[in-house]
């Protein structure tokens, strides 16, 4: 028997703060009206992309002993997410939510280089 | 089949389907019940010959000058008689225009989204500055008064005008007009008047200081310009253009409904005292002869003035019914038009039809702008001529002939029952037209994004170059009614012979249908013009129009979708073409060598810059007059679809947008005046 434990790492952070920032940047670009995309589909589907991106991030954070299988389909889709998310940002022109999309980016980076990579330690030791 | 809905949401692409229906609609008018005062011009048999057999036209009669002939400011819808939209100011430079910050802003509240049982507010005012201020139309037929320096209303008009779409579809204006005595006695009402028009056909007069009804025009200020409507009166003749203002008389044209009826009220001209709204004298555009059978052929547009010969330009659309001209198949040589009259008389002096036997609703839409230009050592008398095709007429306004050639070319004929098409039709190739001569070919990318859908169905069409006449199998128009070049016109440089002008690049679908099959497709539909259908009442044919997008609303073709050009006049050639504004759909924008469709045209200043709303992603622009490149842009509530003003008012210029949008464009409506300035100090 074994049981997972570690410290997410820095990297995991900076992914999580990058999302938290653009779901907040596009929740108010959502809102505030004087942007020409506020309440849009464009920006409601990024706010959907941008949730699912905090969910994930904190899922990393949360719990990173996760299983190696899962870790890496998530940290697939959360590329995926980053750069859909990315683009529509771009094609939005909110260049807020671009910067909040690569400092996420830059925190998936880390992450997968330098975040300490999750151990099965003994469970009785 | 592309419902009318699909299309007017794809504005965002390519915005078309509506833009014959809103503002470049035909129009009509009647014939008054009482005789006018003056004679009807005489119709020439043929416009151009009878030109060219006096190529020296009569001098309009000298009329003693009870009005002023012009004023300082921006004092008309295309900021002067001769539609130069040019400023002399030039605090504002290329170089600090980056700098520009609101100076002040005002929300009218009369806007309209179609919901709340009005219909959508479509507001393509010009803000005229005069009299030391700002006086602004709203699409609820009201006038502001606005102080040119701060924003502070200083009185405003209400019509209380019914606000129904009576004849076009949304609640339109495009602005006020302006008149003043030549010498205005002090404590005298009414010796300045501000003019508006409603979509009920009535003109009222407004003392320009007080904001009070001129109780002398008309019937208590109010002057019912239907009374004059009395050849096919199906509607009430709109009127949405300002009159324009020459001398002490007002120049009315007027709009109509578009291709609901072959027989429609044809169109007509007044000219009328501006104190006493008196009829001196109207103008048609259709032979007596012809008036009953068919219609329109109305300036629905703005128009120009030479102040210095008395001739008043007139652009003059197309007859009825737009799509089919079995019921006119003899000349009518002013249809779609640009013709001169003596402004004092309204005879006649030249024509020019710049489309035969129009089936396309190819109307002349915008005023000529006036301008010397300098060629072969010689200064001549030019006009310059916009057109919804893409071309760009250069005459001497003197006489109607072309500075640059125009050629009659064979075009491609109808086969549709009944119609005899035209077999040429004029070409220019100086100035290079904004619009390609060929469809630019099927976008790939929309292409691929249906499965194949765009290239199918224009496998299924006919398509034979320009001028492809409407046909029961559909035709693709390319550029279509949607234009090509809208009322807004272009700008020029007098003092350079720089012209500038933004045009779109719209590709439709048009599709005769025998009357039985049409009232088939219609049956149970409570408006079918909301899903592009239009009867044309009297012809064997109903109509269907649409844009040429895929399922998702894509233009299926190549961009770019709007552009804009500068010519050297004097040598005719383009100096720079770009695509100009950005497409936007769901909020994303498109990339910026696709341009957009654009309504509304430039303003030029003497430091170099142009100024320009119109485009579909809500942003107000100056460019480089030289360069053509983008030095500044801002986000205002809507698309700007008005032409834009600017002034020197105590030492500080001011560049004044009307945001309102247009349904054409996309749904979003604004109700916005806004004044961009230098920050304080720093001019």
């Amino acid at each position: 028997m074994s049981e997972s434990s570690a410290r997410a790492g820095f990297g995991t952070w900076i992914l999580l703060l990058g999302a938290v920032i653009g779901l907040a940047e596009a929740v108010f670009d959502y809102f505030w009206t004087g942007n020409g995309i506020h309440g849009t589909a464009g920006v409601l589907l990024v706010i959907v992309t941008m949730a699912l991106m905090t969910l994930a991030a904190a899922a990393l954070a949360i719990w990173p002993a996760m299983p190696r299988w899962l870790r890496g389909i998530l940290l697939f889709l959360i590329l995926l997410d980053i750069v859909g998310t990315g683009f529509a940002s771009y094609m939005l022109e909110t260049w807020w939510l671009v910067g909040a999309v690569a400092l996420a980016l830059v925190g998936w980076f880390i992450h997968l280089a330098v975040d300490p990579a999750p151990r099965r330690i003994p469970a009785h030791v | 089949m592309t419902s009318i809905h699909t299309v007017a949401s794809l504005a965002a692409f390519a915005g078309a389907l509506f833009i014959g229906n809103g503002a470049l609609a035909q129009n009509a008018t009647t014939a008054p019940s009482n005789a006018p005062s003056v004679t009807p011009a005489k119709q020439p048999s043929n416009p151009t010959a009878a030109a060219a057999q006096k190529p020296a036209p009569q001098p309009p009669s000298q009329t003693p000058v009870v009005g002023a002939t012009h004023y300082s400011g921006w004092y008309t819808f295309n900021g002067d008689l001769m539609d130069q939209k040019y400023s002399k100011a030039d605090q504002i430079t290329p170089q600090n225009v980056g700098k520009l910050t609101r100076a002040w802003e005002v929300h009218t509240g009369d806007m309209s989204d179609g919901s709340g049982g009005k219909p959508k507010s479509d507001w393509s005012a010009t803000p005229l500055f005069v009299n030391n201020t700002v006086y602004v139309a709203t699409p609820f037929y009201r006038i502001f008064a606005i102080d040119p320096g701060t924003g502070r209303v200083k009185w405003t008009f209400n019509t209380h005008a019914v606000l129904k779409a009576e004849t076009q579809p949304d609640l339109k204006t495009r602005g006020v007009a302006y008149w003043q005595a030549a010498k205005p006695q002090a404590g005298k009402p009414c010796q300045k008047i501000v003019y508006i028009g409603t979509m009920g056909a009535k003109l009222y007069a407004v003392d320009a200081d007080s904001g009070k009804a001129c109780q002398g025009f008309g019937k208590n200020g109010v002057l019912d310009i239907n009374q004059w409507n009395t050849t096919n009166a199906k509607w009430p003749l709109s009127i949405l253009q300002p009159p324009t203002v020459y001398k002490d008389s007002l120049f009315i044209g007027w709009a109509g409904k578009d291709w609901a009826d072959s027989e429609a009220p044809p169109g007509r001209v007044f000219a009328v005292n501006a104190q006493t709204g008196k009829l001196k004298w109207s103008f048609d555009a259709l032979p007596k002869q012809q008036q009953k059978m068919t219609g329109t052929s109305n300036v629905w547009a703005s128009m120009s003035v030479d102040p210095k010969s008395g001739i008043l330009y007139l652009p003059i659309s197309s007859p009825s019914p737009n799509f089919w001209g079995g019921n006119r198949k003899e000349k009518l040589p002013l249809a779609t038009s640009v013709t001169a009259l003596d402004a004092d008389t309204g005879k006649v002096l030249w024509s020019r039809q710049i489309v035969h036997h129009d089936i396309w609703d190819y109307d002349t839409n915008a005023a000529p702008t006036l301008v010397d230009i300098h060629k072969d050592g010689k200064t001549i008398p030019a006009l310059v001529q916009t057109s919804k095709m893409g071309f760009i007429f250069v005459l001497n306004r003197m006489t109607g002939e072309p500075i640059y050639p125009i050629t009659e070319t064979k075009v491609p004929q109808s086969h549709a029952k009944g119609e005899k098409s035209a077999p040429t039709q004029p070409y220019v190739k100086t100035p290079e037209p904004t619009v390609p001569d060929r469809f630019p070919g099927i976008s790939t990318l929309a292409d691929w994004a249906s499965t194949g859908e765009c290239s199918d169905t224009f496998k299924k069409l006919r398509y034979d170059g320009r001028y492809t006449p409407p046909s029961v199998k559909g035709s693709l128009v390319y550029p279509s009614t949607a234009g090509g070049i809208e009322w807004g016109g272009g700008a020029v440089d007098p003092t350079t012979g720089t012209y500038v002008v933004n045009s779109s690049a719209v590709a439709q679908i048009y599709r005769l249908i025998p009357r039985k099959e049409y009232e088939q497709e219609t049956k149970g539909m409570k408006d079918p013009s909301s899903h592009g259908y239009y009867a044309q009442e009297g012809s064997p044919y109903g109509f269907y129009l649409h844009n040429f997008v895929n399922k998702w609303g894509m233009p299926c073709w190549k961009p770019p979708y709007g552009t804009i050009s500068a010519y050297d006049l004097d040598t005719g050639k383009l100096k720079w073409r770009k695509p100009f504004g950005e497409v936007q759909k769901w909020g994303f924008y498109m990339p910026k060598s696709w341009g957009s469709v654009t309504i509304g045209g430039p303003l030029i200043t003497k430091s170099g810059l142009i100024f320009i709303g119109g485009s579909m992603d809500a942003r107000v622009r100056a460019i480089d007059l030289k360069s053509g490149k983008v030095l500044w842009r801002s986000l205002v509530m809507a698309p700007s679809v008005a032409n834009p003003a600017t002034y020197m008012y105590k030492g500080r210029q001011y560049v004044v947008f009307v945001v309102g949008g247009n349904a054409i464009l996309k749904p979003q409506v604004g109700d916005e005046i806004v004044a961009y300035a230098l920050p304080k100090g720093s001019q």
